[in-house]
């Protein structure tokens, strides 16, 4: 996953976020007593909070850690809700709103030198003292005020070595910006780039920083405000920043050191290394080599002028994708379908005109008709997405958790090509998220306690993603301590939910998990455990007309399981014939075909069919008898499809096998009603429907009703 | 106040609906069928990427069952959010029935389900039955019609 791809989702996210707050706010403006507004304000907070941690926003982040507390507060009534703090919370909201733009704009929220002082007045609403909660940030600040010599007007000259963690790009933080930050604050004077830990151009992975930087500025203001630009990625140990006054070197405005090593020199230094080198290192750091070439030769106006461009670059870029209603794009998608079959129709009825008109018309049905295909193609390209996407950005917020808790803790992704529609896609990260942090913070011991337990130090998450019985299926499944069904059971008899003498199964216990404000963490930890979890978890899950379920076994680890419908869904499917009718099989599911001939096929206490698979027999299921079709009376062979259905291998007996093609599969529930052993519905190129099989369904009606596979196994 | 209704034939009997339950007529296309279903449900069919099923309420009505030829009419309704296709043999026309016009449903023998049945209409020689097609393709009647439940 790009980082530009997870901070474009994090941009659209954090825009819904401080819509439903501003909206909220309004609405409690009036309604100071309406709970489930507070409860919308504190969540859209909590995820504001989480998101802004998860691309590395540090401070937006930790400014909505901190109005997340103070909704606490007015959530458990202990602050009441008057205009006066109305107003202030809008405030606040525009200004993590000024800070998400900015950062939109490629500026780092380090910039904003109002959290402070807003940070201020919140711990005042919480009635906190200042040093109580943020004396991380607050106390090197001070200490290096006082360490300022001086304020000459001429300014001082500093110099900045940078060295960063080599997967910094991948935290979501860019030198570059520092430097652009750096370039806002003072004069650069010189910036020199170290390329010796830079490897072969084949060896090199562009996503890690091989570079080192030694800047020297000249500025006017204090220390402070320089170390300031780099409070962010100095938090981190990994990164090495230091800053020192050399005001002394410096005579009216000449570093004396560059007597004997002038600049040029250093850039001379690094022409010793191969020409070749040098060169696929400026194209791999373009951005880096331009600011090279500007170095001394530019005003900071100038600069100043080009990093506005990049801004408005930048801004333009963002604003050039757009949020469209998915009630639009499935009117679209529909009428688009609708285009394409009609344009077949009038291909078929020009094929049927005299030579002489079709001559005149050459090829220009054809190419219609392909343009029509494309259109196609695009349109319904526009709703689905793999949740491959979703899926990575979780690995990358398993492993910055698992490292701030000092856990060993490995994702394991799979089914990531499952084709999502766009609309399940957008709402099912907010449950993901709270599921993958629960097992990270609940589920997955500290390495110790795991090996005590006879287990690797490494956890493992797995996250799993099929389509099945017409259902998209998400698994997220952790190897952890699983769920203390008896620590629930205490808490809901703390709770009043159940009685002392209660004895609830573990299914029903893990049930209370659900109920809102109900949590078994000890601590409140940044991340999780404060009962937003699953109650949130299972309303959105719901509202996507999906179930989630909860499997745990004590010592051995935890399974979610989330159900959802299939709304859209595209598939590569096999025709077959049965009789008359025409339905489509999942490819996916198909492992291979024959003839079904007499000496492969055997039966089973003169009942049960079973046909031949290479060395062994598998059941066959004759399509037209579990589906109550008549038989087609041809004298062409039968045919068999051997489909898998997870749980064994099946034999589908089919009249004929006519072609695949991919298919959109509509679920005929929405109209309708589930049908058993069918998935969907697939429009065919002549506008009827076919019927999409579902193999587990199949396999479900033919053994809920038979007993055969008893006398295969 | 007068209402518009727009009448349909079964046989001999003219059925009656409310114009504003209609989305749209259409003529008679080819069916999917579906297994596991009763037969009031002949198929499914697709209109404009949005498929939904037909359902023929001669087997509703215990009519005998008639081929469809090219009279044949579906009305697609759109009952509590779900959109569904019935099928009639021809449409008649559109009428304005007053409220004098409507008489309450008659007492008829035990055999004759009425519960579908929200008046009856009479203009002039014609006894028009006004369909209730909430009732008719009801939840409840979704879920009957699951045969292999």
């Amino acid at each position: 996953m790009e980082q530009d791809e997870l901070l474009q989702i994090y941009f659209s996210e954090a825009e819904e976020l401080l819509q439903t707050m501003e909206h909220s706010l309004m609405t409690l403006e009036s309604e100071p007593q309406n709970e489930s507004v507070i409860n919308e304000v504190f969540r859209a907070m909590h995820t504001m909070k989480s998101s802004s941690a998860m691309v590395g926003f540090t401070q937006l982040s930790e400014h909505a850690h901190l109005l997340e507390n103070l909704m606490e507060r007015i959530r458990s009534k202990q602050v009441s809700i008057t205009q006066n703090l109305v107003s202030f919370l809008l405030e606040n909201h525009d200004l993590i709103k000024s800070a998400v733009e900015n950062a939109a704009q490629g500026k780092p929220d380090v910039g904003l030198d109002a959290f402070p002082a807003m940070a201020e007045k919140v711990r005042r609403f919480l009635g906190l003292a200042a040093e109580q909660e943020e004396g991380r940030v607050t106390a090197p600040i001070t200490t290096s005020i006082s360490s300022v010599p001086k304020k000459s007007s001429k300014g001082s000259y500093y110099e900045i070595n940078m060295r960063f963690r080599k997967d910094i790009f991948q935290i979501g933080q860019d030198p570059l910006m520092l430097l652009y930050e750096l370039g806002d604050l003072a004069e650069i004077i010189s910036v020199e780039t170290d390329l010796s830990s830079l490897p072969p151009f084949l060896e090199m992975d562009p996503y890690q920083l091989y570079l080192t930087w030694r800047l020297l500025i000249k500025t006017d203001r204090p220390l402070a405000t320089i170390e300031k630009v780099f409070v962010f990625v100095q938090e981190d140990e990994l990164n090495q920043i230091s800053i020192r006054d050399v005001s002394s070197h410096f005579r009216d405005g000449v570093d004396t050191r560059m007597a004997n090593k002038p600049l040029g020199e250093i850039l001379i230094d690094q022409k010793l290394v191969s020409e070749q080198e040098i060169q696929e290192a400026l194209t791999q750091q373009k951005r880096v080599g331009e600011a090279l070439l500007e170095k001394g030769k530019i005003s900071p106006d100038e600069l100043d002028k080009i990093v506005d461009l990049q801004e408005k670059s930048r801004t333009v870029l963002r604003k050039s994708t757009v949020r469209v209603d998915t009630d639009k794009l499935d009117q679209l998608a529909n009428m688009v379908e609708e285009m394409t079959i009609q344009l077949a129709r009038i291909s078929a009825i020009l094929g049927d005109l005299p030579p002489d008109v079709t001559r005149k018309l050459g090829s220009e049905p054809d190419s219609l008709n392909r343009i029509g295909r494309e259109v196609q193609e695009q349109v319904m390209r526009l709703r689905m997405f793999p949740i491959e996407g979703t899926f990575q950005r979780f690995q990358r917020m398993a492993r910055d958790l698992a490292r701030e808790q000092h856990k060993q803790i490995k994702v394991v992704l799979g089914g990531g090509d499952t084709e999502l529609d766009k609309d399940v896609i957008e709402h099912i990260n907010d449950p993901l998220t709270h599921i993958i942090r629960n097992c990270i913070d609940h589920g997955i011991e500290a390495p110790d306690e795991r090996k005590q337990s006879g287990k690797s130090p490494e956890g493992i998450i797995n996250l799993n993603a099929y389509q099945q019985e017409g259902k998209i299926y998400i698994e997220i499944s952790d190897d952890g301590r699983g769920i203390d069904a008896e620590a629930v059971r205490q808490k809901a008899i703390e709770r009043g939910l159940i009685k002392e003498s209660d004895q609830p199964s573990p299914e029903e216990i893990y049930k209370f998990l659900f109920i809102p404000g109900f949590s078994t963490a000890k601590k409140v930890s940044s991340i999780s455990g404060r009962g937003v979890g699953m109650d949130v978890v299972q309303n959105n899950i719901q509202q996507l007309g999906g179930t989630i379920a909860i499997f745990s076994e004590k010592g051995k680890g935890t399974t979610f399981v989330i159900k959802l419908p299939l709304t859209l869904a595209v598939i590569d499917g096999m025709y077959v014939g049965v009789g008359a009718d025409i339905f489509v099989i999942p490819l996916l599911t198909v492992l291979s075909t024959a003839a079904l001939k007499e000496g492969n096929l055997k039966t089973i206490e003169g009942k049960g069919e079973v046909v031949r698979l290479g060395d062994s027999y598998v059941p066959l299921i004759h399509l037209d008898r579990i589906l109550g079709i008549e038989r087609r009376q041809t004298d062409t062979e039968p045919l068999v499809v051997f489909v898998s259905s997870e749980k064994r291998i099946l034999g589908l007996g089919v009249d004929e096998i006519l072609d695949h093609q991919q298919v959109v599969i509509k679920n005929l529930e929405k109209n309708f009603r589930k049908i058993s052993g069918i998935a969907g519905g697939a429009i065919m190129p002549d506008g009827s429907v076919a019927l999409v099989l579902d193999v587990y369904g199949l396999d479900h009606l033919f053994f809920g009703r038979n007993r055969v596979h008893e006398l295969v196994h | 106040m007068e209402e518009q209704y727009i009448t349909f034939y079964l046989d001999d009997e003219e059925y009656g609906i409310e114009i504003n339950k209609i989305r749209e007529i259409i003529g008679y296309r080819r069916f999917t069928r579906v297994p596991g279903v009763k037969d009031i449900v002949k198929g499914m069919v697709n209109l404009r990427g949005v498929i939904f099923p037909i359902f023929d309420l001669r087997l509703k009505f215990n009519l005998p069952p008639k081929e469809y030829n090219k009279f044949s009419v579906i009305f697609v309704v759109e009952i509590a959010g779900r959109v569904m296709g019935i099928i009639v043999d021809t449409t008649s026309d559109v009428i304005s029935l007053s409220p004098e016009e409507i008489l309450p449903t008659p007492r008829l023998s035990p055999s004759i389900r009425t519960e579908y049945i929200k008046a009856v209409a009479q203009q002039g020689d014609r006894l028009i039955i006004l369909l209730d097609l909430e009732r008719i393709l009801d939840e409840k009647e979704l879920e009957e019609l699951d045969a292999t439940a």
